[in-house]
């Protein structure tokens, strides 16, 4: 049935979304940094898989992974330990810090993109891998889109787990609540916001490289994953990690439906129109608390 | 003040075309910028919807000149503006934070995937706008529309509609509960501002002969009219206007030195003005406009050297030490 | 003065008036063309600029330089041209502002066009104001059927909307007549201008040769996933489909087309479907698919072109380029033939000449071109030009696409 294939398609598009959008969630939900540069780490991991398999070595571009996670990981610690603390330790408030932080992550967003466009020009670029069709009860699905759905949940479910289960994940959610009472009880704060924010900088890495087994990519795309991300996060609750994947997989299914039902041509305004539905009713996302 | 004016207005008798199109941009970031921090700067409800309402004059522009005279369809693109403002506005301004900011670019996407929707539907996906109206009077048209929007924004500001809006930006509950109607002024203010920047829009839209959604709706005016408001700094009228210069001149400067690398130059250029400019560049200006000291001034010309502890190299050696401890981990 | 200074001199005046013009003429010889160019390099409004257009104007100018230069027969040499750029960021108000800033601050001797079709008609007034002559390569809209006479200086290039669908319809009407095909067509379109116009003009087309529309959907720029699409596509079971697209969408519904395993006998995606980076991605499976634009790979001078190409882009060429390149050759043939920078002269040549270039032969009627390739197909893994058919290199169609696998 056709319409089980929409809904199914849905949940791998949803799970994309949800995957692209963890990293984003512990760099502003436990560092409190919105990195609007967070696309462009990405972008970058898209294309070191690229060049991975279309360059002389031919490899997996899988294993693109073991090179641009770790460089994601420095950058990203990198950058918050010599960009962001600064910020932090004069902001007076957490508007503030967000206004200041806008623009300098902003205005890291167009050094990291004149670079790629410097480097590797403005050209489209795809490549095929694992773009076969599975067949599950009738639904056809791409191979490709499968992995990356499936990473999407091995991502998150390793990441309740870190955070439930180990003492680093205590530390990052007594930060996420109060940072300063996660102080007052003796956790470094400053260490851990690192660690997470380089994190969140290496899980997007890990997504862009999933994610460009399937989708065509170019310098100047990186923004558009960005507020994907953004989105994804607003509509599950900054600092929700775990509801994240949750949020997506709404977003997608929603998406999928809405367009195959109603019209092909709405699919982004329904996208729009329900991540404005979930602020207008839940203004602090759909997993919180309050 | 009064001498810039003057010399601004007479500018088109003796400037060559490039230089007025290089004003003309400067003027709409100019307004815009100032209309973004009239609401935003204020309450502090950082809004990206700046693209939406640009977008949503140039269309009304694009619709309304067909049937309309010029200054007709400009009015009607700003009346548009105010209106789809309102709307929004009523449903929306109960966020805050960095919810009101996702949600203000959510909205651009928004009017931009409907319009362009709508558009298809009526099989008229493109407008053209064929004008004959001159660089001069879209120079003049905007010059009044920057110099106005930095006097309203002023002239308000000293009302106790200004003192609602700043309110606002303090603590909205407590103004809430002091009397002051959030609701309506929130709506009205960023309604108002809206509608300067639908006016911008449409007044850009005349030179540009053919329009669809997604040249209308461009997130990057957004991003770059909050850069120049925050650059300048949106604590006084004149504070974004500031801050316009800069970004519109560094951009002329480093698209033609650097096309290949504008985007990097530009990207390096923000993050520096971030770290030794906080707070924009109008606390820098209204320092130095109170320590204006002409004796002190001539004295440094005629010696050449600054004076023994003098205020300037004190802070200036602060400031390195500041920096010294900074970057320091 | 003595005497003999005085003969000396005056054979010396004399002796000089009646050398050869030429060596007066060398003392006021520019010593080299400037052309300017405001165009996309930054900024999200598509990846093509710099692959179609900027990669171009550079091979060009290395080729031409390499070769000394543009020859200007009224001085007798031959002069190397030299650019000013500047980047516009997709944005119509900074194109302006710089093109005027060429004109006015930099006073360049030319002016090259800018990328995409808003682009290109927002300069066109303020290049025919200052009468300067520009080929836009990278327009394609219906109104440039009447912009002739409106902006005498703005020369339009590549196929309009009804030039290249109509001939997708007659293919289909004649396929249906040979009993090939059922005569059902499905169309999907990116919701642009590009899109809508294409696909409203095939629909026309389709409509008046007797073809059946089974389906007519539009979708936005940016979709993430057009499987579902694809499936409506498929319940509606065509023989034909055609996709008005853009790169991002040509790709993907190229990948999904094979991931359901959707295999129509007629298959055309529109803007991408001719980068070298989509054969990249898909090999051979792109033979049999149908793209907007064309060229004859085996004109006069496409051999030396594709082998520079490689030795100075670094890649091979890209069908969509070629006319862009056309442009520039026909901007130094006119030039030449005119032997000087007077640009009312060398609009007038470019008005009224045939031109041979690397996309064929040229000739401006009323400002459009008169006979631009439409159609073309990937064939044995190059693209060739199908339309239109007189045209010299034009083959013939491909029918049925091969299956995927």
């Amino acid at each position: 049935m056709i319409l089980f294939e929409v809904f199914l398609n849905g949940l791998l598009l949803g799970g994309m979304y949800g995957l692209i959008a963890l990293g984003l969630n512990l760099q502003y939900g436990v560092a409190r940094i919105l990195n609007l540069a967070y696309g462009e780490f990405f972008i970058g991991a898209c294309f070191i898989a690229f060049f991975t398999i279309t360059g002389p070595w031919q490899l997996n571009p899988l294993l693109s992974l073991f090179v641009s996670a770790p460089i994601a990981f420095a950058m990203n610690w990198l950058i918050y330990q010599y960009l962001m603390i600064p910020l932090i330790q004069r902001a007076p408030d957490q508007d503030a810090l967000d206004a200041d932080v806008v623009l300098v992550t902003f205005g890291l967003l167009f050094v990291f993109q004149g670079l790629a466009l410097v480097n590797w020009s403005g050209d489209l670029r795809g490549y095929s891998f694992l773009s076969v069709p599975v067949h599950l009860v009738g639904a056809i699905m791409a191979l490709n889109r499968l992995l990356a759905f499936l990473g999407a949940c091995a991502l998150a479910v390793a990441l309740f787990l870190v955070l439930r289960h180990t003492r680093f994940g205590s530390a990052l959610r007594a930060i996420t609540i109060d940072p300063v009472a996660a102080s007052l009880v003796g956790v470094d704060v400053r260490k851990f916001s690192a660690l997470a924010f380089a994190a969140g900088g290496a899980l997007a890495a890990a997504s862009g490289m999933l994610v460009s087994t399937f989708i065509s990519f170019s310098s100047t795309t990186g923004v558009e994953y960005t507020l994907k991300a953004l989105i994804v996060v607003i509509m599950a609750g900054v600092g929700r990690v775990t509801g994240t994947l949750a949020a997506g997989l709404l977003l997608g299914v929603v998406e999928s439906l809405g367009g195959y039902l109603v019209d092909p041509g709405l699919t982004i305004a329904i996208n729009f129109a329900l991540f404005m539905l979930v602020l207008l009713v839940r203004p602090t996302g759909l997993f919180t608390r309050a | 003040m009064a001498l810039g004016t003057i010399v601004l207005v007479l500018l088109p008798l003796f400037a060559s075309n490039y230089v007025l199109s290089l004003f003309i941009l400067l003027y709409a970031y100019v307004a815009l910028a100032t209309a973004w921090a009239f609401f935003s700067g204020a309450t502090r409800y950082i809004s990206l919807a700046t693209a939406a309402f640009f977008g949503v004059g140039i269309y009304a522009l694009a619709i309304a000149h067909v049937y309309l005279s010029i200054p007709l369809s400009l009015l009607a693109a700003a009346v548009v503006g105010f209106l789809v403002a309102a709307v929004v506005g009523l449903s929306t301004l109960r966020l805050r934070g960095v919810y009101f900011v996702v949600f203000t670019f959510g909205l651009t996407e928004l009017v931009h995937q409907v319009i362009n929707w709508a558009e298809i539907k009526n099989r008229t996906v493109t407008r053209y706008i064929f004008t004959d109206v001159s660089n001069v009077s879209i120079y003049q048209t905007l010059l009044a529309a920057a110099l106005l929007s930095i006097v309203g924004s002023w002239y308000v500001s000293r009302t106790r509609l200004g003192f609602a809006l700043r309110a606002i930006g303090e603590d909205e509950t407590v103004a809430r509960h002091t009397g002051v109607n959030t609701t309506m002024v929130k709506i009205l203010c960023f309604a108002a501002s809206a509608s300067v920047m639908a006016f911008v829009g449409a007044v850009l839209a005349l030179r540009y002969s053919y329009i669809d959604a997604s040249i209308a709706f461009n997130n990057t005016w957004s991003f770059q009219v909050l850069i120049a408001a925050l650059l300048g700094g949106a604590g006084r009228a004149w504070g974004p206007a500031v801050g316009a210069i800069p970004l519109v001149l560094l951009s002329e400067y480093f698209s033609g030195t650097f096309p290949r690398h504008f985007p990097i130059a530009l990207g390096l250029c923000f993050v520096v003005i971030v770290y030794f400019l906080p707070g924009g560049i109008t606390p820098l200006i209204l320092r130095a406009y109170h320590s204006f000291d002409a004796s002190r001034m001539l004295r440094v010309l005629r010696t050449g050297r600054l004076p023994e502890g003098s205020e300037l190299a004190g802070r200036f050696r602060a400031g390195v030490a500041r920096l010294n401890g900074r970057w320091k981990i | 003065m003595d005497r003999r200074t005085f003969v000396k001199g005056s054979a010396a005046v004399v002796g000089a008036s009646t050398l050869p013009h030429r060596v007066y003429a060398q003392a006021a010889a520019p010593d080299k063309i400037r052309f300017g160019y405001s165009i996309t390099q930054s900024g999200p409004l598509g990846p093509g600029a710099e692959s179609t257009s900027i990669s171009q104007y550079r091979l060009w100018q290395k080729r031409v330089n390499d070769a000394g230069g543009v020859m200007l027969k009224k001085f007798n040499k031959r002069v190397p041209i030299d650019f000013v750029a500047y980047d516009d960021q997709g944005k119509p108000d900074e194109l302006l502002k710089l093109t005027e800033r060429l004109i006015q601050q930099d006073r360049v001797d030319m002016i090259l066009g800018p990328y995409a079709t808003h682009m290109n008609l927002a300069s066109a007034p303020i290049i025919t104001k200052y009468e300067y002559p520009v080929i836009m390569t990278t327009a394609t809209t219906t109104k440039t059927y009447t912009l002739g006479p409106k902006w005498p200086y703005a020369f339009w290039n590549i196929s309009q909307p009804e030039e290249s669908t109509q001939p997708l319809s007659q293919a289909l009407a004649q396929l249906k007549k040979e009993g090939k095909i059922s005569g059902r067509v499905a169309v999907v379109n990116v919701a642009l201008e590009y899109g809508v116009e294409m696909s409203a003009a095939f629909v026309e087309a389709a409509k008046k040769d007797g073809l059946e529309v089974v389906l007519n959907k539009s979708y936005p720029l940016g979709s993430a996933d057009l499987q579902p699409l694809l499936r409506e596509v498929m319940a509606s079971n065509p023989d034909a489909f055609l996709a008005m697209s853009y790169p991002p969408d040509t790709f993907m519904l190229t990948e999904q087309a094979q991931i359901v395993g959707f295999n129509p006998k007629f298959m055309y995606v529109a803007i991408g479907g001719v980068f070298p980076t989509y054969k990249g991605k898909f090999g051979n499976k792109v033979n049999g698919i149908l793209a907007y634009g064309g060229i004859d790979p085996g004109a006069p001078g496409m051999d030396e072109y594709a082998k520079a190409h490689l030795a100075v882009l670094n890649k091979p060429y890209e069908a969509g380029a070629v006319n862009v390149y056309s442009a520039l050759q026909v901007t130094q043939q006119a030039i030449e033939t005119v032997g000087e920078i007077d640009r009312k002269k060398i609009r007038d040549v470019i008005a009224s000449a045939t031109f041979q270039t690397v996309w064929g032969e040229l000739k401006y009627v009323n400002q459009r071109n008169a006979n631009p390739w439409a159609v073309g197909q990937w064939q044995n893994g190059e693209i060739v030009g199908l339309h239109p058919s007189n045209k010299a290199g034009a083959k013939p169609l491909l029918f049925p696409k091969p299956a995927w696998s």
